[in-house]
């Protein structure tokens, strides 16, 4: 019951983040609900992956990613705009901003450290380098990738407004 | 089909169709990248109009203007034409009309006079309003900051440090000042204010509202758009759109530190 | 001290923000740079070409 009110709780910030910087990109006025929807199930479904199925954060941002850009894509037509106007707002509260303040944080630490700490410290660095470029990397084929696999739906659902 | 048959008309008229059409065309694509389109969408705009008008595109994508090329079936005429590129921010409104505009063009719903017509309309289309976007701004991060495990104290504090920072950001940006410098200063200013749980020791999460007090700031649609461009083997296009998302991160980054600095935050 | 430097790096943005309220609004200028009349949809012949860098220039 405590996990499922997470999940729900999540699911409604992430909708909020979602509405919120997709307003920075002026879509129009009808994305914003669809907007809202599919972080609503997206961002879920990488809290659940993490949690309960003990997943990578790459691996999770990937099968969220995918989840926001297939649901984008097929309800770009209902949503009478390109689907890139509505999955990439809703995929913005996924960037793992944590991960690059660490990679800076220990990279500091590396310079100023001595030669017994510089190893780990170095070691840090790389790691959360390295996790923050891959997850971006995934999230962004993954919401791309649907696009250009349902090409017919995604460059049609401006043809009917 | 596009009322513009090629039968009737003599040579030099249909040369002037195609420089027409050609304007038109690159000023489209133009305007299309100028409001962050991704490349496979201009690209297949301007091909499905070109062909409803009996012609044949070849664009030139680079990262200040874009060339247009059209022939006509038979091969013996041609116009080309390069147009500047305006930035004028990621604006999906425009997007989706402009694709909207050629559907219209190429199903035959519209003449090229009055396609036109629609699109100087669309090119001088308006923002949303700047209020709602700074009010939706702020509580989207102080969303994100709840995402990320904060408490209601430091939601607050990104509340408050988003609101300063964007607001800031929208007067500069009005201003004309660049870009990367509106970035560092807005980044010093909610970050200043994001360490307000350091500063006056209030809320359990201070450094999850340090955090995300900036996160409002990340340019992640350019990033989008980029990766969109190199799935569709558009390398320039990629790297120039991904370089400016990351002189901007570098620019945040920069302002970050500098507000830490001024804090004497020793939060690295 | 750094309550200071915060209540005084603040105070600094509070005063930017009441200054813009009050100041006058400066017109931006129209810039014709597009081709198209967006009542006829016919191309603008006459339209002058505007640079970004214009003023620049003003001395050559």
């Amino acid at each position: 019951m405590n996990f499922a009110m997470e999940i729900i709780q999540d699911g409604f910030f992430a909708a909020v983040a979602a509405v919120g910087f997709a307003s920075i990109s002026n879509p129009p006025k009808s994305a914003y609900p669809w907007c809202a929807a599919i972080a609503a199930v997206g961002h879920p479904v990488r809290f659940v992956l993490m949690e309960s199925a003990d997943c990578h954060i790459a691996l999770a941002s990937l099968a969220a990613a995918l989840a926001i850009g297939c649901l984008a894509v097929f309800s770009a037509p209902a949503a009478k705009c390109p689907a890139e106007a509505i999955s990439f707002p809703a995929l913005l509260p996924m960037i793992p901003g944590m991960y690059a303040y660490r990679t800076f944080q220990n990279l500091v630490l590396c310079l100023c450290c001595g030669e017994g700490e510089f190893h780990h410290y170095f070691y840090l660095t790389s790691y959360n380098l390295l996790t923050c470029i891959v997850v971006l990397l995934v999230m962004a084929i993954g919401v791309t990738l649907p696009i250009f696999v349902f090409k017919k739906i995604s460059f049609k659902a401006t043809r009917y407004i | 089909m596009m009322r513009m048959s090629s039968r009737t008309c003599s040579l030099e008229g249909r040369q002037l169709q195609m420089t027409e059409a050609c304007l038109f065309l690159s000023e489209y694509a133009a305007l299309m990248l100028g409001c962050g389109a991704t490349c496979i969408r201009i690209e297949k705009n301007v091909r499905r109009m070109a062909r409803a008008m009996g012609m044949r595109p070849v664009l030139v994508i680079m990262p200040s203007s874009v060339e247009l090329t059209l022939w006509d079936r038979e091969h013996r005429l041609s116009s080309c034409n390069t147009e500047p590129i305006h930035r004028k921010g990621i604006r999906f409104d425009m997007n989706t009309r402009l694709s909207s505009l050629s559907w219209e063009l190429a199903d035959g719903k519209v003449t090229f006079d009055e396609a036109r017509r629609r699109f100087a309309v669309i090119s001088r289309l308006k923002p949303a309003n700047k209020w709602l976007i700074l009010i939706l701004a702020s509580l989207a991060n102080a969303s994100f900051c709840r995402l990320f495990g904060g408490d209601l104290v430091s939601m607050g504090i990104v509340l408050a440090a988003t609101l300063a920072g964007f607001r800031l950001r929208q007067i500069m940006l009005e201003d004309g000042i660049d870009i990367r410098l509106v970035f560092a200063i807005s980044a010093f200013v909610s970050s200043v204010i994001g360490s307000a749980g350091y500063v006056f020791g209030i809320g359990e999460t201070p450094d999850v509202a340090l955090g995300t007090s900036i996160l409002y700031l990340i340019p992640g649609i350019p990033y989008l758009n980029s990766m969109s461009d190199l799935l569709d083997g558009h390398y320039l296009s990629f790297l120039s759109r991904f370089m400016d998302a990351a002189v901007l991160t570098a620019c945040l980054s920069a302002g970050l530190c500098g507000g830490l600095l001024a804090m004497s935050i020793k939060w690295f | 001290m750094q309550i200071l430097v915060w209540i005084f790096i603040v105070a600094c943005v509070l005063a930017a923000f009441v200054y813009r309220c009050f100041e006058k609004t400066h017109e931006e200028p129209v810039q014709n740079r597009h081709f198209f009349d967006a009542e006829t949809g016919q191309r603008i012949r006459e339209r002058p070409y505007i640079f970004d860098d214009e003023d620049e220039f003003e001395d050559m």
